[in-house]
Parts: C-alpha cells; sequence; structure tokens
C-alpha cells in the first residue's frame, strides 16, 4: 500500500506539502526571525528583504514570522476541531447504528437539522449565540462536522450488521461493545482515516472563511485569513500582504486534498472509494462538504 | 408519486420544526434580556413594570415550551421581531435584501453550469488531452482556493485594470460578473470533475452506439442522450452545491460590498443583533431545506426508471 | 428469382491499437448480400462478428481503425464518403439491431421519442407524420402501439422490446439490416418468434439481413446462406444447405458437431482447445493448433478462400489443392 501511494506523483506531491507545513508549524518558533505579534508603526509595510524576508505589514510586524506562526495557528487549531470531531462523531455513528431504535432516531435527527442548514449558515448560527471568537469559531466548526462522521459510521456498522461474522462472534459470545470495538471499528477506521485528511483541508478553508470574516481569530493572531483581510486597504499598493497568506492557505488545503485522494486510492476501503476515474464520485455524497465556508 | 411527496413532506415537519427550535433557542441561550434590549432601545426606563409588558408583548412567558410555541406563531405570522440596532421589522428588512443576495446565488449557479458543463463535457470527449488536464487542474484549483482570496484577486487583477467590471456594491451585469464567478468557480471545479467520470461512463453505454447507428448527429448523441443520463446521478449531489450556493454569499458579499443578507447576518453577530441572525437563519434554512426537495422531485422526473419503476411490470 | 447484389464487402479489415499491441479484430473479409436473401455470419465468441457489423456502419469504437477494404452499398463505397454523409447512411440506408433489446434505447426517454427523433433526422416530414409513420411500424411488427409508444424501455418485456428494436431499425425502408445476436438474450420461445419476425419482414420488406449469430439452429431457420468467421477470417462461406449439409472446413464441422441439433444421434463434442488469444494468433491457419486434421503446410501462410463446389467456398489446404501443392512444397523445402 505504502509503495503504490508513494508512487502516485499526486499523493506523494500532498504528503510533502502536508510534511512541510506540519514541520513549519513545529518549529515556527525556532524559524521565526521575529515575534508575530507585537506593533511597531515606525516599521509600518517595509520592502522584502534583509531583516524581514517578506517585509513588514500594515503594522509593522514582519509578515514571514507571521506566515510561519500562521501554520501553527491554521494546523494547530483545525486538528483540535478535527479531534472533537471524531470523539463526537465516531461513537454518534457507531451509537445510532447499534443501538438503533429510539437513539438513532434521537441521533439521527439531530443530523438531519443540522443538515437542514447550509454549512456556513449553522455556523454564523453557532457563532450568533456564542460571539465571534477563535474557540466559538471552532466550536461552530465542531458542531458541524461530527455530522458526516455519524453518517458514514453508522451506515457501517449497519451493513456490517448484516454480516455474518458478527453473528458467529454473538454465538460465539462476545457481547455489545466488544463486538463493535473487535469487527466494526477495523472497518470503519480506513474511511474515516480518508475523510479525516480530506476534512483538515476543509476545516482550514472554513477555518480562515470565518477569520476573514472577523468571527474566528482576533488580532493579534496571526491567522492567514485574518491576514488577508487586515490586507484588504493595501491590496493594490502592497499586494504581497495579501497573495502570501493566500496563497498559503490554498497550498495547505491543496495538500490534504491531495493527501485524502492518495489515501483513498491506497486504503481502496471496500466500496468507499472508487477507480481512480471516479475519484471525484466517491467524495462529494458523503463529504461534509464544508464548501460552503469556501 | 403522490405518496412519495406525501412521504417526504412528512419527514420534513420535524425537520423544520428542529430548525425553528434551534433557531429560538438563540434568544434564550444568549445572555442578556430581549426585553430589557428593547426598552434601552426605545428609551423607556427599565422598571419592572415596563419589563413586564415588554416580556408579555414579546411572548416571554411561561416555560420554555410555551415562548416556543408563542414564538413560532408570531414567526407563522411574519413576525420575526425586531432588529436591536436599527429596530426595523426583521422580516421586512431581510426581504429587502434578500433579493440582492438571490440574484448573487443565481448568478454563481449560472456561473457553475456553465463552467462544470462546458469543462466537464470536453474533458469527457477528450479524456487524457490538453483539455483534460486543464480541467483535472482546474478542480484542484477550485477545491483549494478559498473564495474570498479568489474574489480579491479578481479584483485586484481583473477588475481594477479593466474599464467595464465594476467591484463595488449592486449594478447590472457588469457588477454581478466577478461575484458570480467567485462563488461559482469553486463549486463549478468538482462537478466538472463528477461529469467527466459520469459522461465517460454513459458514452461506453450501447445505446449510445445505437443512437449513432441510427445516424443521430454527434451533437443530439451527445447532448441530448448522454448529458441527460449523464447528469442523473449528479442531480442527487446538487442539493449539497446548494447549500454552498447559500453560504457562500456570505463570503462574496463580504468581499464584493454586496447588500445581501448575508452582510447583515455577519454584522448582527458583531452587533449581537440576535432576531437579526435568527431571521437569516430561518429564511436560509427553508429556502435549503424547498430546494432540496424540489432537487429530489426533479431527479425522480429525470429518470423515469425511478418515477415509473414500481408501478408497472419490467 | 434474380438476385440482386445490395452490400458488397471486399477485403475488409479492422484492427485495434491496444497498448498490448495490434489486435486484428477482422482481417481481410468478402462476402456480398442479396437483396431478401439472409446471411448468417457465424462463428465463436470473439471471432470478430460485432466488429464486422461496426465496421459496416463505420462506428468501430476507439483504439479501433478500419484499415482496408470496401463497403459498396449498390455501387458506392461507404469508406470513401465524407462524415456527414456516412451519417445519412445509417438508420437510413444501413440500421443495426443489438443484441441486448435494452441497448437498443435509450432508458430515459421513450420509445415513441427515440422513433420520432430518428425519423426525423432523415426524412423532412412534419412530426405528426413521424408520430404515424412510428404507430405503423409499431403495429406491423405485432405491438400494441399506442401503449408501446408512450412506454419508457424497461416497462416492456424482453420480447417486446426486440420487436421494438426491430421496427424502429426497419422504421426508414433501409436496404440493410444487420441483426447482431438479435435473440440471445431471450427465452427459447421468445427466440422462434422474434426469428418469425425477421423471416416475415425479410419476406415483406426490401431489404438484405446480415444475421450475426452463434446460434447454428437460429442460422439454419431463416438463413439462406452462411459465412463461418474464425479469428477474424472467414473459414467457409455458401449457400445454408451445402456448408450445414456438407460442411469442408474443420472448424465448421467441430461447431456443427458441437451442437445438440446437428450432433444428430452421435456424443456432443464441443470445438477442443482454447480459443486463439487476439493478439497472438497463431501463424497459418489460425485453426490449426484445435485442428484435428492439421497438415504440415498449415502453420506456413493462412489459406486463401477458394471454391470448393459452385458457390461453396472453404479456406483449407484439405480442399484447396493448389494451395498444398505450391505451399506444401515450400513446407517441405524448409
Ligand atoms: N474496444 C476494443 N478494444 C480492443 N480490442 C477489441 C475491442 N473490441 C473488440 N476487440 C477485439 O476484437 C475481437 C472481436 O470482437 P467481437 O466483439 O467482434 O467478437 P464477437 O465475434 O462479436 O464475439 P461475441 O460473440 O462475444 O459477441 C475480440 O477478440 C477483441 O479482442
Ligand atoms: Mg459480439
Amino acid at each position: 500500500m505504502g509503495h503504490r501511494f508513494l508512487r502516485d506523483p499526486a499523493s506523494l506531491t500532498g504528503f510533502l506539502i502536508v510534511g512541510l507545513l506540519l514541520l513549519t508549524a513545529l518549529f515556527a518558533p525556532l524559524l521565526a526571525p521575529h515575534d508575530p505579534e507585537p506593533v511597531s508603526l515606525a516599521e509600518r509595510l517595509l520592502a522584502p528583504g534583509g531583516e524581514y524576508p517578506l517585509g513588514t505589514d500594515g503594522l509593522g510586524r514582519c509578515l514571514f514570522s507571521r506566515m510561519l506562526y500562521g501554520a501553527r495557528v491554521t494546523l494547530g487549531y483545525a486538528f483540535v476541531v478535527l479531534m472533537v470531531t471524531l470523539f463526537v462523531g465516531i461513537p454518534a455513528g457507531l451509537l445510532a447504528g447499534y443501538c438503533g431504535g429510539f437513539i438513532d432516531g434521537v441521533i439521527m435527527r439531530l443530523v438531519d437539522i443540522i443538515l437542514a442548514f447550509p454549512n456556513l449558515v449553522f455556523a454564523l448560527v453557532v457563532l450568533g449565540i456564542l460571539g465571534p471568537g477563535l474557540l466559538n469559531a471552532m466550536l461552530a466548526l465542531a458542531m458541524l462536522s461530527w455530522v458526516s462522521y455519524a453518517r458514514i459510521v453508522r451506515g457501517i456498522v449497519l451493513s456490517i450488521k448484516e454480516k455474518e461474522y458478527i453473528a458467529a462472534a454473538r454465538v460465539s459470545g462476545s457481547r455489545g461493545f466488544v463486538l463493535i470495538w473487535r469487527h466494526v471499528l477495523p472497518n470503519v477506521l480506513p474511511p474515516v482515516a480518508i475523510l479525516a485528511t480530506l476534512d483538515l483541508g476543509k476545516l482550514v478553508l472554513a477555518f480562515s472563511t470565518l477569520s476573514f470574516l472577523g468571527l474566528g481569530a482576533q488580532p493579534p493572531t496571526p491567522e492567514w485569513g485574518m491576514m488577508i483581510n487586515d490586507a484588504r486597504p493595501f491590496m493594490q499598493t502592497f499586494p504581497r500582504l495579501m497573495i502570501i497568506p493566500g496563497a498559503a492557505i490554498a497550498l495547505t488545503v491543496l495538500g490534504f486534498n491531495l493527501l485524502g485522494d492518495g489515501l483513498r486510492d491506497a486504503l481502496d476501503p471496500q466500496g468507499y472509494a472508487g477507480p481512480a476515474d471516479r475519484r471525484e464520485e466517491t467524495r462529494l455524497p458523503n463529504a461534509p462538504a464544508l464548501k460552503g465556508g469556501a | 408519486m403522490k405518496r412519495y411527496l406525501l412521504n417526504r413532506l412528512l419527514i420534513l415537519i420535524p425537520v423544520m420544526l428542529g430548525v425553528c427550535f434551534i433557531t429560538f433557542l438563540m434568544v434564550e441561550l444568549t445572555p442578556g434580556d430581549p426585553a430589557e434590549i428593547i426598552l434601552l432601545k426605545r428609551d423607556i426606563g427599565v422598571t419592572p413594570e415596563a419589563l413586564a409588558v415588554a416580556r408579555r408583548q414579546l411572548g416571554m412567558e411561561g416555560p420554555v415550551l410555551q415562548r416556543f410555541i408563542n414564538w413560532l406563531g408570531r414567526a407563522a405570522r411574519g413576525d420575526l421581531g425586531y432588529s436591536y440596532t436599527s429596530g426595523e421589522a426583521v422580516a421586512k428588512e431581510i426581504f429587502r435584501r434578500l433579493p440582492a443576495t438571490l440574484e448573487l446565488a443565481a448568478g454563481g449557479l449560472l456561473v457553475m453550469l456553465f463552467l462544470a458543463l462546458s469543462l466537464g463535457i470536453l474533458a469527457a470527449l477528450f479524456p487524457r488531452t490538453a483539455i483534460d488536464h486543464l480541467s483535472r487542474l482546474t478542480a484542484l484549483l477550485g477545491a483549494s482556493l478559498p473564495s474570498f482570496y479568489l474574489g480579491l484577486l479578481l479584483i485586484c487583477y481583473l477588475a481594477v485594470p479593466s474599464p467595464y467590471l465594476q467591484v463595488m456594491g449592486l449594478g447590472g451585469l457588469s457588477h454581478l460578473l466577478l461575484p458570480s464567478l467567485t462563488l461559482g468557480f469553486g463549486l463549478a471545479a468538482v462537478y466538472a470533475r463528477l461529469l467527466r467520470s459520469s459522461l465517460l461512463e454513459v458514452l461506453q453505454l450501447d445505446f449510445i452506439r445505437a443512437a449513432r447507428a441510427r445516424g443521430l448527429r454527434e451533437a443530439v448523441v451527445i447532448g441530448k442522450h448522454a448529458l441527460r443520463n449523464a447528469l442523473i446521478p449528479l442531480v442527487t449531489v446538487f442539493g449539497i452545491t446548494v447549500g454552498g450556493l447559500l453560504g457562500g454569499t456570505v463570503v462574496v458579499e463580504q468581499v464584493f460590498a454586496w447588500p445581501g443578507v448575508g452582510r447583515l447576518a455577519v454584522q448582527a453577530i458583531f452587533d449581537r443583533d440576535i432576531p437579526v441572525i435568527q431571521g437569516y437563519a430561518l429564511f436560509m434554512a427553508l429556502i435549503y431545506v424547498l430546494v432540496n426537495l424540489a432537487v429530489d422531485i426533479s431527479y425522480r422526473y429525470l429518470d423515469p426508471r425511478i418515477k415509473l419503476g414500481r408501478k408497472e411490470t419490467g | 428469382m434474380p438476385q440482386r447484389t445490395v452490400l458488397h464487402v471486399k477485403g475488409l479489415s479492422t484492427s485495434f491499437n491496444t497498448p498490448e499491441g495490434i489486435v486484428r479484430a477482422v482481417d481481410g473479409i468478402s462476402f456480398t448480400l442479396q437483396q431478401n436473401r439472409c446471411l448468417a455470419l457465424i462463428g465463436e465468441s470473439g471471432a470478430g462478428k460485432s466488429v464486422t457489423a461496426l465496421s459496416l456502419l463505420r462506428l468501430v469504437p476507439v483504439p479501433g481503425k478500419i484499415t482496408g477494404g470496401q463497403v459498396c452499398l449498390e455501387d458506392c463505397d461507404l469508406l470513401k464518403l465524407p462524415t456527414a454523409a456516412m451519417r445519412t447512411i445509417r438508420g437510413k440506408e444501413m440500421a443495426l439491431i443489438f443484441q441486448d433489446p435494452l441497448a437498443s434505447f435509450n432508458p430515459v426517454i421513450t420509445v415513441g421519442s427515440q422513433f420520432v427523433e430518428t425519423i426525423l433526422t432523415h426524412e423532412p416530414v412534419s412530426k405528426a407524420t413521424a408520430r404515424k409513420m412510428t404507430f405503423a411500424k409499431l403495429t406491423g411488427v405485432g405491438l400494441p402501439a399506442e401503449q408501446v409508444y408512450h412506454s419508457y424501455p424497461f416497462q416492456l418485456s424482453g420480447g417486446m422490446r426486440q420487436r421494438a428494436a426491430i421496427a424502429l431499425a426497419l422504421a426508414l425502408q433501409p436496404r440493410v439490416l444487420i441483426a447482431d445476436e438479435p435473440i440471445s438474450f431471450l427465452d427459447v420461445t421468445l427466440q422462434l418468434q422474434i426469428l418469425g419476425e425477421l423471416k416475415r419482414q425479410l419476406e415483406e420488406n426490401r431489404f438484405t439481413l446480415l444475421l450475426i449469430t452463434h446460434d447454428l439452429a437460429a442460422a439454419s431457420t431463416i438463413a439462406d446462406d452462411v459465412a463461418v468467421i474464425y479469428a477474424g477470417r472467414i473459414v467457409e462461406q455458401g449457400p445454408l444447405q451445402q456448408v450445414f449439409g456438407r460442411p469442408k472446413h474443420p472448424y465448421t464441422n467441430a461447431l456443427l458437431r458441437s451442437h445438440p441439433s446437428f450432433g444428430r444421434g452421435r456424443r456432443l463434442e464441443p470445438v477442443e482447445g482454447p480459443s486463439p488469444s487476439p493478439l497472438h494468433l497463431p501463424a497459418g491457419c489460425a485453426f490449426h493448433p484445435r485442428c484435428p486434421e492439421m497438415l504440415p503446410c498449415c502453420c506456413n501462410a493462412a489459406p486463401e478462400l477458394l471454391g470448393a463446389a459452385g458457390e461453396h467456398r472453404v479456406a483449407c489446404y484439405r480442399f484447396n489443392t493448389l494451395g498444398i501443392k505450391s505451399i506444401g512444397t515450400e513446407a517441405v523445402r524448409a
């Protein structure tokens, strides 16, 4: 599997991009020449070069350092949201699929209600209640994205429940959640891994979108989406202030997309992935479609 | 068909009730007493008596369920409360701005359909050629570029140098073009690839060869016979796209200073103007749910095998 | 009855340029079709029957290409026609019926509108006239026209569908009808009905039928002439009685022996050995590895299709003494 995965130039590119980003995020404090936050109006809008490899922004902060720390912020928070999502979504799906009946009904109705809002609109509702802010934006995204995991996992549990070896396991005495743990989880993990990788890209996109709107990260946090919004007054005079963070977001999302597609091809979990030519087709229906934030 | 429709509508009832309940809960969950805010806005002294009156007017008395039913009743009559900031009726404000948002969404939809159809069909007709690679690249870009970034790039490098394209606010086609492009591009990219694979599959089928063997023009074979079949599986995905389209307007409105409901909603979040957000959420959910219903129904009409499958022998 | 040649195929060759190599699916075959007569093209799976049919209509799918030969409809060589002109031939002068009756129709468009669409493509008539013509054609093949007209293909039974496909193919009174295994998806009683329908149409209308099949019984009930194809070449050809009654080529022989109604009392013997791989056809006569009567010369060069008795022709060195002499001596020398 590893061979096939790394021989595909697209997934290799994705792997390299994501790897590089992770390293940047980890070692941002070592790599960054400056503190990304303090304002220094005397050094506003300096050209790239010398002390400031990418120049400074409208408030005299080192753009390069802010970019490096931005990787940390973007990836870090996307990752935290993903973890919360998984911790809610997978058990919810297991519970719904395994118990059925009333519990299933409640969980799936909740899913239906959340999906009745366009994704970004739902995020706005949550932020309307909680108010703008980094933590609240994360909460909003988590409340949104657990839904697709719950659905997928529930579907897999239901299909596996039909199969004989579960019945055999019942007869041989393993019961309840032990049963799920043993038989269902291995089947659930590959599609969840693929979905999670693609979702990281979508979360980065949604997160920077909320920050761009001013609803996510707040100043002076170095967040790419917010940096683009901050750069709008200088859009024509100093376009790099906008272009560089935007390119970073696009590259990050691209990396996760390529990696996710590559994983799909390599893991090819029974029927959850199609042949290479039909890749895209299998992505949409069960994807969480945070694209609303794009 | 009738039965299916009835079923579908029955399922919608609890979902819509849930949507309403969540929207209603916004007031309950946010700190701050709406009655007090209203009094302050209207420069009425905040006395216990005045508060009690205002509460009664707002239907804020009794247990939660009672209050929810009150709220529902008023919402059904088109009374979504008053904006904390402008004091205007929320329904009125939304109705005033909704056309702009719908215009933008329609523009985005048109761009999406145009790009998706042309790129998808070309890529399917010439697989593994330059045009196919171009469409694949566009798809990757479309899925990765944040729309606000794309919008700003378009403004910076297309609109500013061009004397024809307008970038700020409402207006004719010249105003609508770039926002629509921004909105439609990302969604189109995904569809182009979906259409490509679906069309490639259909073009392999025997009835396409049969259509050619009957001497039909190639344009008819592709445009009518192949496309119609290839689009059927895409219709199911279309509902999600509409969600992206509706949500996407928020961002695009912000970038292009488009005076729609999305801007209103974002501003309302900053102002903690809960009734406006409520109204916005309710309208968007309603539109989204109705469009999805329409998509479901049209799917059954597009594919007669589903529509008639059970009734007839076959 | 004076015979009138409608279609004359000469040395038709079609090959597929696949990544694994060139597949010569049809390799220089020749035959003629006479008006109101039926030629049955028989052979095992992969012999090149369907590719022949598609080549006649110039509808070979990529990576296939017609590499040579002539397909003359009366006096006009179809292979030389411009694309647009060829389109006016398809459906109008030469029609095709497919094996899977579902395959002939677009599944999401009503049967009737597919008739009308076809008629309007070729004839300058009004929609109402096209509709009337459709009704007449559907009635002509014994279908309840009104009902079938408004049905979707999946709403019809297999037999009805194939009747409708015949009606559609004959809608514009083509001069040539090619039926590619029109009955092999149907059950036995329906097979007889559809064959009967084809036969009746052949008697009532002016056209010629190329029946492609691997069903020898079907061929024998309807065909006037038979051509046996093996690995893209015709190995035996002639009037039905002669080819089936006194088969010359060992392959035809084996084919007949493998069939219940021709095995006549003897034990059924399937044709021995595997079908040849289309990528690596044996040198010489492609049948020689499976041939019970192989001669030494058979592996050197493919025998030509030469007259055995009257119209009956066969491509086998056993019956081609000239061939044995010329090539046999070479073989001995080599
Ligand atoms: N699209 C294609 N690409 C490559 N080779 C092909 C293609 N279509 C047909 N062939 C080759 O042409 C040969 C003849 O195929 P054809 O479909 O004519 O067989 P047939 O006689 O109709 O068999 P059957 O009874 O199974 O329909 C096959 O051996 C196959 O290898
Ligand atoms: Mg065939």
